[in-house]
Order: structure tokens, then sequence, then C-alpha cells
């Protein structure tokens, strides 16, 4: 792996513990410029991941706690009046951050889960017709509830989609639970995190992503698995362009961290669980629930060789 | 509101004109515009000018058009009533598309109509016809699902599906149990069918052989007898009618039992004689809306259902022959019948009316007063139409009154009626027992499909006298004034005549052109085929067949190859669907690649379809760690030419690393 990624993986993981796949997933949603929905139980370490990335690429952080009763001017701010200029004035929302952890997403309401996801797509937030520039990076990383709890509204696929990536991070293995019991509060553990990467080197890691070397024959297995989601019987729908983009995209910094200057299968299946799972959808299923099987299918049955 | 995707209208508008075109002819004028103008109207409804009628329109419509069917035939009942009514249900609902529920009506209807067509007419270029027509109606079905398709693209698709279809066609065609019909539908057409019928005077025939249409064809088992043995007797005529001077049937009654089946037993059965070599022979017989059945003499009686054996030697049909009949029988040229004649019949066989034509009736005993014997008698007569200037001819003069007196004596000139009606008088004259007989004399031998055709320009009349001890035998008076007729056919006996003059353009008047007749005999070969293999596909034809290439069958075992030919079919086409997908072309890179893989294969270590090269050389190396080097370098410039470089033609690379694998791996 290349080392500057090694280091930020390595920081990372020093807090999140025995989550590595995980974190280099993260760590290629950034470089891919993507966003990232964690889905699992509270409690499992998403906030703490999220914080730590914050903290290890040096990004301003913010956390948006998601209530049934939010607004959309409490994510994106709202002019207020200032007494003493006699004017309105725009105050910002924690929307206005490098890194914002969306927590809960699906526990508020549709029309604060859309303000959020346009801001996302848009990269910026129109107030009083001013249209207003997020920093740049800008990177999300929202978390969800398993969608059947009591009380959530489920993304709905059209925004599901906007989603570079969708992990889970399931429990601790026992050896790294331990450590987390006896050793010191995680919150302090992060404190003491050095900056890996500067804003300056993440951009030109980013752009080198962009400039791994594509050929033709990967195209060719990157279509089949497509047009194996259009075709088989099992998925209700295949795979949108925009989500083949995104296969593409994260399979490139997936290479890129493994150090290699062009894209080999491997860096599309080791990616394609994440990229895919919330954008597919089993015939059979009326559920919510994400095509993790159907993954599982493409990665067995789509040949990598024509 | 649904709006039918302009290019399944065209294919469906065209498909409609292509379906009822070949009705035309049978349907009042009246249906042809009204669909004309229900596609005009549907034309400016897809355009936006006009609106869809209305319900009191369309009310109006259906009644009106039913009421019009029905005084337009006579009847509601009966087949062209029906089809004209589908025709007008096809293109009425044109003008309700609505949805597209009902555009699939419409095209279902076009089907339909398409299929009604064969109820008339089964011939090739039908057949032909009707196939471009189903694959236009397909193409609309096509438009219909797949709006953005264009009509070229549509016509391609049903022609390929079609085409898919054609084997499963065959098999059902071949092998699907065939029941007889359950219901019948009377053809509404007694249209007049050429051919011969059951009384003649002088000129029936004569205007008969003015067409070229075919009566039928006999296949024979072995050789074809020659030319002037070919008398193929259909009816016989022994009443001379004085008031319109004409020869017809002997009253039904008279005949008394009647053979079915070659074990039927009846009185006269005895009266036959077979002497000589059996003939076998098989005739499919053109519709004649008549009973009579053709055959040379002496059949034996046969076993099919149909048909009867009468007194005077010739089959009869129980029902009218209003489509192509198949039968077979065999013959016996040598034979004798009625060798002993019964007083009855002696005196039904010489008798005339009272007082009509006295100069044939004296000349006729006069002659036979002063010859010694009847044969001397039947050769005087017979020579009497040689020497007395008698004359063939196409065009004899009408005759009036007394017509045997008036050929006879004055004009003499006639056709073969005229001799054989007269001739036949003459014995009668004479007091010698004798009879007409009508039917067919020679044939068109089409040696491509070793038959003979027999056209309605081969009718022909002749007589059967009565010798003591020596029963019927035949006599052709029209022999010994034209022998070319007898010999070689019609138009080398009216030489100078122009031979079938009414037909305006018959590929039968260029019998002097060499390619032109191979060409028509290629044809007429291939129709015969037809006629005989798929037009006449029969229930038992198809249990002959079956039992012949299956062995003995039962409908049990029939079902199971039927559906055993399903699943083959099938099987096949998802086979080749299945080869088509995986013979992508690879690229050199791949294909020297999957030898790689095969190779460890063959080891045991086979790659999975979804195992990329890093992971699959990883496993193996760990299966195989003594491979390891080899296995590394194969991979590396697998994905050094496939995924880093993109040069997938390019394969020295990876060749070399695969052969050095081979090497060490040997070693």
């Amino acid at each position: 792996m290349r080392r500057v990624i090694q280091k930020t993986v390595d920081q990372v993981g020093s807090v999140v513990l025995g989550k590595e796949t995980q974190i280099k997933l993260a760590i290629a949603c950034l470089l891919s410029e993507g966003h990232l929905l964690i889905e699992d139980m509270p409690g499992m370490g998403k906030t703490t991941l999220a914080h730590a990335l914050a903290k290890v690429f040096n990004l301003s952080y913010n956390r948006i706690q998601f209530t049934s009763d939010i607004l959309p001017a409490d994510i994106i701010g709202a002019p207020i009046f200032d007494k003493d200029q006699g004017t309105f004035v725009f105050h910002e929302g924690p929307i206005f951050n490098q890194l914002i952890l969306a927590d809960e997403i699906n526990r508020t309401t549709p029309k604060s889960q859309s303000a959020l996801l346009e801001a996302m797509e848009e990269r910026q937030v129109t107030v009083e017709g001013e249209a207003r520039s997020l920093p740049e990076p800008f990177f999300v990383i929202a978390t969800q509830n398993p969608s059947n709890q009591a009380g959530t509204f489920p993304l709905p696929e059209s925004q599901l989609d906007r989603f570079l990536m969708r992990i889970e991070l399931g429990y601790p293995d026992p050896i790294a639970e331990r450590i987390l019991l006896q050793d010191q509060d995680r919150r302090v553990v992060i404190g003491t995190l050095a900056t890996a990467i500067n804003l300056l080197e993440l951009k030109e890691l980013q752009q080198a992503c962009k400039e791994i070397k594509v050929s033709e024959a990967l195209l060719d297995y990157l279509q089949r698995i497509i047009a194996y989601t259009r075709e088989a019987a099992e998925f209700t729908h295949g795979i949108s362009p925009r989500g083949a983009m995104a296969l593409l995209a994260s399979a490139k910094s997936w290479a890129f961290m493994h150090d290699r200057e062009f894209v080999v299968p491997e860096d599309v299946q080791a990616v394609l669980p994440s990229v895919v799972e919330h954008r597919l959808r089993e015939a059979s299923d009326f559920t919510d629930h994400v095509g993790t099987a159907l993954a599982q299918r493409l990665l067995n049955n789509v040949d990598v060789i024509g | 509101m649904y709006q039918i995707p302009r290019n399944s209208l065209v294919l469906m508008l065209v498909s409609i004109a292509l379906v009822i075109l070949p009705h035309i002819l049978r349907l009042p004028i009246w249906v042809t515009l009204m669909s004309i103008g229900c596609c005009f109207w549907r034309v400016m409804v897809y355009q936006g000018r006009w609106s869809f009628p209305g319900k009191w329109a369309k009310t109006f419509f259906v009644f009106g058009s039913f009421l019009g069917v029905g005084l337009g035939y006579g009847t509601l009942l009966g087949l062209e009533p029906w089809v004209g009514m589908l025709i007008i249900a096809l293109v009425l609902k044109l003008l309700e598309m609505h949805r597209k529920q009902d555009a699939y009506t419409v095209v279902v209807l076009a089907y339909f109509v398409a299929l009604t067509e064969f109820l008339f007419e089964q011939s090739i270029p039908y057949t032909l016809y009707m196939y471009i027509a189903i694959t236009l109606i397909t193409s609309a079905l096509i438009g219909l699902n797949q709006a953005e398709v264009s009509p070229k693209a549509a016509i391609k698709k049903a022609s390929s599906m079609l085409a898919q279809a054609m084997p499963l066609m065959i098999l059902l065609f071949v092998m699907f149990p065939r029941i007889g019909p359950l219901w019948t539908v009377p053809l509404q057409t007694d249209v007049a069918r050429t051919g011969v019928t059951d009384s003649m005077s002088p000129g029936n025939i004569a205007e008969l052989v003015q067409s070229d249409a075919l009566a039928f064809r006999a296949t024979f088992e072995g050789e074809v007898p020659s030319y002037n043995q070919l008398y193929w007797r259909g009816l016989v005529l022994s009443y001379f009618n004085k008031g319109n001077q004409s020869w017809t049937q002997e009253r039904p009654g008279l005949y008394g039992q009647t053979l079915q089946g070659k074990n039927d037993d009846a009185p006269w059965k005895g009266n036959m004689e077979y002497v000589g070599e059996p003939i076998r022979y098989s005739v499919i017989l053109e519709p004649t809306n008549q009973n009579w059945i053709f055959s040379l003499t002496l059949p034996e009686p046969t076993d099919e259902e149909r048909l009867g054996l009468v007194r005077d030697f010739r089959f009869y049909s129980f029902q009218e022959i209003r489509a192509r009949f198949q039968y077979e029988l065999t013959s016996y040229l040598d034979h004798r019948t009625d060798v002993a004649l019964t007083e009855f019949w002696r005196h039904r066989y010489t008798l005339l009316p009272d007082g009509d034509n006295p100069r044939a009736r004296r000349f006729g005993s006069e002659l036979r007063a002063d010859s010694l014997s009847d044969d001397e008698f039947l050769s005087r007569v017979l020579r009497h139409y040689m020497t007395e200037g008698f004359a063939y001819t196409l065009k004899p003069p009408t005759l009036e009154g007394d017509t045997i007196d008036q050929f006879l004596f004055e004009t003499r000139r006639g056709f073969c009626e005229h001799f054989a009606g007269s001739f036949v008088y003459l014995m009668r004259s004479g007091g010698l027992p004798a009879r007409v007989v009508v039917g067919y004399q020679g044939g068109e031998f089409n040696r491509r499909g070793n038959y003979v055709a027999v056209r309605q320009f081969d009718a022909h009349a002749w007589a059967e006298v009565w010798m003591e001890g020596r029963g019927w035998i035949r006599v052709d008076p029209t022999s010994v004034v034209a022998p070319e007729r007898i010999q070689e056919g019609l138009e080398f006996a009216v030489e100078g005549e122009e031979f079938l003059a009414d037909v305006g353009l018959s590929l039968m008047k260029f019998r002097s052109s060499l390619w032109i007749t191979e060409l028509r005999l290629q044809f007429s070969a291939l129709n015969h085929y037809w006629d005989a293999w798929v037009v006449g596909y029969s229930p038992t034809m198809q249990m002959e067949l079956l039992n012949r290439y299956l062995g003995d069958i039962d409908r049990k075992t029939m079902g199971i190859y039927l559906i055993g030919g399903f699943f083959v079919i099938f099987g096949l086409v998802a086979l080749f669907l299945l080869m088509k997908r995986s013979t992508r072309k690879l690229a050199p890179v791949e294909r020297e690649y999957l030898k790689y893989c095969q190779y460890l294969a063959d080891q045991g270590l086979a790659r999975a379809v979804g195992e990329g090269p890093l992971d699959y050389g990883r496993r193996v190396s760990e299966a195989r760690p003594d491979l390891a080097p080899g296995i590394r370098a194969v991979t590396n410039a697998y994905v050094r030419l496939n995924f880093a470089e993109d040069r997938p033609e390019e394969t020295d690379l990876l060749r070399k690393a695969y052969r050095n694998l081979r090497i060490r791996s040997f070693a």
C-alpha cells in the first residue's frame, strides 16, 4: 500500500480498532470525492470513525444529529437580523464544514434529508436566492440505523444513489474489543491523533486517483457487471450510469491506494459490494434490505475474462 | 390517451391491406370500399384531423354492415358471409383503437383473416403470399411493443422470428395428431366448376376443351400405360333424351346395388372378369362439385369409404367433391364385363325414343340387315365415318331439330361427342346394345413428378358396344376420324384451328416452346408434390408416414415423440443462444491466458468464474509453491498487457512466461 495511505489507515486504525477494510473503503471514498453512508446499529463506532478521519486528514469537522424535528435551516443556516447593523446576516449552519457527520440521517423527515442530500450533490447551498459554496473538500459521512427500526424514514433509492459507498462496521473482533475495554476513552485518543495529510496533499491524491489508467479489458469487465444487473431476473433494476461511474471511480482510488498505476479486476471486486449494494434490490424482496447477496452473485457469476 | 406508434400503424395498415386483398373477389364491393374508408379514417385520426366515430355511428356501422353482408350473400350462414363479417370487424376495430389492448385485438383479427384465406386457397403462391402477410402482421405486433424500432428493423425481426418458428411449425404439421373437422361450414359458392356434366348434347365438350384447367393428376405405381390406353371413365350415358337431343345417365334406381369396399358383394359382381396385369394408381381430383370419379377400366372395388362401384363399372362418390380429393385404385386394362347380358339390360341399352332422327334410324337398321354379323355391322359403321367425309373440328356447326340426322347426313363436322353420340345411336338402331362414356382421354406425363396431368381439354366422349360372347368393348369413333386425338392429344388433332382460343394467356399454348414447357412441367410437378404431401396430408397419410419412419405407432407414442421433438428444438435454440453469447471474440492475450487457466485446471486448480488474475495467482501459488515463480511471471505479464498497458494484441510476453511455466513444471 502506498506509504502515505498506510499512514492514514494506521492512524485511524489506532482509534477504530480491527476495521482496516472499512477504514480503507472510507478513505477510498474520500479520495474519490464521494460521500459515505455507514449503516449500523448505534454504538458501533460510526462517529469515532468520522471524527478520526477528520482529524487525520485535517478537515474541519461538524456533526449534525438528525432528529425528527430538525429543519433544513438547522442544517444549512439562516439569515438572522443583526440589531447593530440593521440588516439580515446569514449565519452559516453546521453544513459549512469540510467533513460532516450526518448522524442517524434516517431519523429525520424527507424534507431535511433532501436539504442535506442536495447540498451533497451540488456542493453548494442556495439561501435567499444567493448560492453559497461549501468548503473544499466537502465530505459527508452519513450514518443510518437499520431501516427496520422504529421511527425511521428510509432513504429513497434516488437518494441512496448519491452516496458513493455504503459500508457496515460490524462488531469488533474479541481482541480489538478487549483493547477497547482496557484502554482509555476513544475520544481522548482522537485528541492525540496527528495530522497525516494536509489539504494540499489530499487534493493531489484525489487528482492522482483520477489519473489511474483503465484498460479496455477492465471496462469490458465493468460493463459485463453492469449488464448482468440489468439483464438477470433477480434484480428489480440495474445499476444506473451514475452507479457505473461510481464503481469505476472507487476502483481507481482503490488501485491508487494499493500502489498501482492501473486498475485490475480485483480492485473492482474489492469496492464492488460497498458501491453497488445500496443501489440494488432483489426482485423478490419488497422490504428495504440491501442487495448484499446480489453483490456476491455479481462477484461470483460475472466472468473476469471476456 | 393512447396513441399507437406510427411505425406500428403503418405496418398494421399494410398488413391489413395484404390480408384483405386475396378476398376481394369473393367480397361484395362495398366491403372493400369500406375497408379502404376505415383505413383512411384511421390515418386521419392519427394525424389528428378527424376524430374517432361516436357511439351511435359505431352502432350504425356494425348493424348496417352485418345487414349488408346478409343481403349481399342472401344469408348470414356460410363461410363467405362469415369471412366478410370478420373482415368488417377487423376494419371497424381500427376505428376503435383507443388503447393498446385494442391494437392487440386488431393484430389478432388480422391473423385470423389471414388464416381464413386458406379455407379457399392452398396453393404454393398463396401460401408464400400469406407468409409475407403474416410476417408483416408480426412486425406490426413488434412495432406495437417497441415503438422505437423502424419498420424495416421490425420486419427483419419478424422474419427472423418466423424463421425460428419454422422447425416447430414443420414438426407440428407432421406430428400433431390429425383429427377430422369437428364441424363443417357450407361453402357459399356453388360456382360452376369446369368439368364434364351428366348430360351430353352436341357442343358440350367442345366448349369444355377451351379450358386448360386441371381436372386431376394420376400417379402410377409402375409403368404409365400408353397414351391411347388412358381412357378415364367418368360417366356412362345410356339414355337418349328426345326433347333436347342429349344423352343422359340412367335413372339411379335402375342400377341396383352399389359395391362398397372390397369384400362387399352384389349379384353383378361376377360380371367383372379381370385378366392380365393390374395397374395401381393414385388420383388427386380437383374439386368438381359433382360426384363423378375417374378411373381406368376395369377398376377393382376399393375400401375408400367415400366411393362406391356402380353397375356400369365406374366409381361414384357419395359426397360431392368440393375439395381436392385423393383416392387410390387398381385397374385391369384387360378385362371382360357382362359377358352375358340379361334381357332387361339388353332392352335398356338398345332403347331409342320414338320417331326422331328417322334417317339415322333407317340407315342403322338397313346396314345391320345388310351385314352378316354384329362385327361386320360395327366395322361398316366405322368405315362410314372414315370414308364419307367426316371432319373433326373444335368449331362444329350448330345443330337443330334431329341433331343426329343433321350431323350424320348434312354437316358431317363435329367433335367427339358428335361422333360418340351418333355412333351409339346407329348401333342401337341396328339392335346392338351400346352406350356413351364420358370422361377424359390421355393426359400429359410429367417426368419430374412422375404423374399424368389431365386437363379439361382432355375431356372426351366415346362409346361402348356389347358384343355377344365378348361383353362390353370400347369403340372410339373419334379415333377413326382423327387418330391423332387419341394417339397424341387434342392440339395435334385440331391443327389449323386455334387451340384454347378462349383462354387468354395460357402456358399450355406454348407447348412447342421447349423451355417454357420445361418450366411449366417443373412448376406443376412442384404443385403436385405440394398437393399430394402438404395439402393432402390426411390423418391416414400421417399414420402411414409415421409408421414408416417410427415403426408401429399409436397416438400415445406420437404424443411422446411430439413432446420430445419440442424439447429437442427448444434445447437446440437454447444451446444456440448460449453459444452465441459465449463466442464473443476474445483478445489474443485473453485467449493465451485462458490456455494457462486451462493448464492449471487440468491439474485440479480451476479458476472460478469471478476470480481475478491476481487472486487466482495467489491462490494457485499457495497450492503449488513449486510453480509460484512461473505463475507470478504469467500473472504479471497478463496484467501488464491487459490492464496496465492496454495492449491485448501483443501476446509475446505472456506466451513466453507461460512456456517457461510449463517447462519448469515439467522439470
